[in-house]
């Protein structure tokens, strides 16, 4: 899977993009966070957003087939 | 010392030489210029350099390279530098890429060098020799063995490469462990100008995890060295860092700062800025020596600048091998 990583995101992990086989037993959006998290903890943070093939999730979505998945940080208001 | 972030600065690693007799692809070019010999600091001004260090602070010393071992006189550097263990000094270590540790090993041990990091890429003979353009595996697990035969704790260090080890992460692992030796895997990364594209090569650490938990469960270890490792204990009892060089995740508790074989010092891997501490200590005032690295350190970076991009990656021009390894 690729994972792509924007904003402060990319300066945290220093890539924007990492090519990356997932394990068997990840299956959903929040579980590939705490397994990418294990070596970006930046990604822990809940108000990073996941998109998968540029759908935005909200909660832990399939990844079965999904090409990319995208980690937005999050959005200051005002 | 404290920097102006509040962080504690206990560790220096120390480079004693450019010079080293391989010439790993990702580490230098195979025709490396080094440095003329009157550029780098006599034994008796490391000694100097880094009992001034141990004097303001400094708990932990590393002596790197280039190759420690390559260096004339390093064992009577390291017997000098031992003077200091137990009175400021808790740890004196070193990394080296084990090709003479056979023959050093029962020396370092007898001058208290109580650990070694000990660069291994491949177990391959053939992979190996490619990696380090000549090298002789045979000879750096002779030297692993001497290490441990002397009571010294060895850890491996394997640089995660895409198109050279990939595929070896758990043997090398099952390597150390049977030998009781720590493993550590690294992301390559933007040191200097190499031929080697650093985007082919380069592996994401959690695609080396993927593939050493399909062999192992591994449980997270509280293991805080102040760098860019995580640690996990492999079910079978072996020790394994994961180290995200690039990331800035750890720079927060980050507790070291380098100086090179030039009395360069650099308070940060990734960045630039440097203080000619050759300068100071030439100057023969040891008092100008130790403001020099008092006002450094206080000005340590929060963080480094890495980035790992296609067309445009952003590193440091000084080879890896300039800075120590």
């Amino acid at each position: 899977m690729r994972l792509t990583f924007f904003g402060r995101l990319r300066d945290a992990i220093g890539a924007d993009v990492i090519d990356c086989s997932i394990p068997a037993n990840i299956v959903d959006s929040e579980a590939l966070r705490t397994w990418i998290g294990q070596e970006y903890p930046a990604l822990l943070d809940p108000n990073v957003r996941i998109a998968l093939d540029d759908v935005l999730t909200a909660g832990p979505a399939p990844i079965a087939g999904v090409a990319e998945a995208a980690f937005l940080p999050p959005v200051s208001g005002g | 010392m404290i920097d102006g972030h509040t962080r504690s600065i206990t560790y220096l690693r120390l480079s004693v030489t450019d010079r080293c007799d391989l010439r790993c692809a990702y580490c230098m070019p195979e025709r490396m210029e080094f440095l003329p010999r009157s550029e780098v600091l006599s034994l008796a001004e490391l000694d100097a350099l880094a009992s001034a260090f141990i004097g303001m602070g400094i708990t932990k010393l590393r002596l790197t390279g280039g190759e420690p071992l390559v260096r004339k006189g390093f064992i009577d550097l390291v017997a000098g530098l031992s003077r200091h263990l137990g009175d400021g000094l808790d740890e004196l270590v070193m990394t080296t890429n084990g090709t003479r540790l056979a023959e050093y090993a029962d020396a370092l041990a007898r001058h208290g060098v109580s650990r070694v990091n000990v660069s291994i890429d491949s177990l391959d003979p053939a992979t190996y020799a490619r990696i380090t353009r000549g090298g002789d595996i045979a000879r750096v697990i002779a030297g692993v063995d001497a290490a441990i035969d002397a009571g010294i704790a060895v850890k491996i260090n394997v640089v995660a490469l895409a198109n050279d080890n990939l595929d070896e992460v758990v043997a090398l692992a099952d390597w150390a462990h049977q030998r009781g030796a720590a493993i550590s895997f690294i992301e390559v990364m933007p040191l200097g100008d190499v031929e080697a594209s650093r985007i082919d090569q380069h592996v994401p650490m959690c695609e080396v995890r993927r593939r050493l938990s399909e062999r192992w469960s591994l449980a997270p270890l509280a293991l805080d060295t102040g760098g860019p490792a995580r640690y996990v204990r492999t079910d079978a009892g072996g020790t394994i860092g994961l180290i995200t060089p690039l990331s800035d995740n750890f720079c927060g508790s980050c507790n070291r700062v380098l100086v090179t074989c030039t009395g360069q010092l650099y308070l940060c891997l990734g960045q630039d800025a440097r203080v000619d501490l050759r300068a100071m200590l030439r100057s023969g005032d040891p008092a100008a020596l130790e403001a020099a690295i008092a006002r450094a350190v206080r000005n340590k970076p929060l963080a480094h600048d890495f980035l790992i991009a296609p067309q445009r990656t952003q590193g440091v021009a000084r080879h890896m091998s300039v800075t120590g390894g």
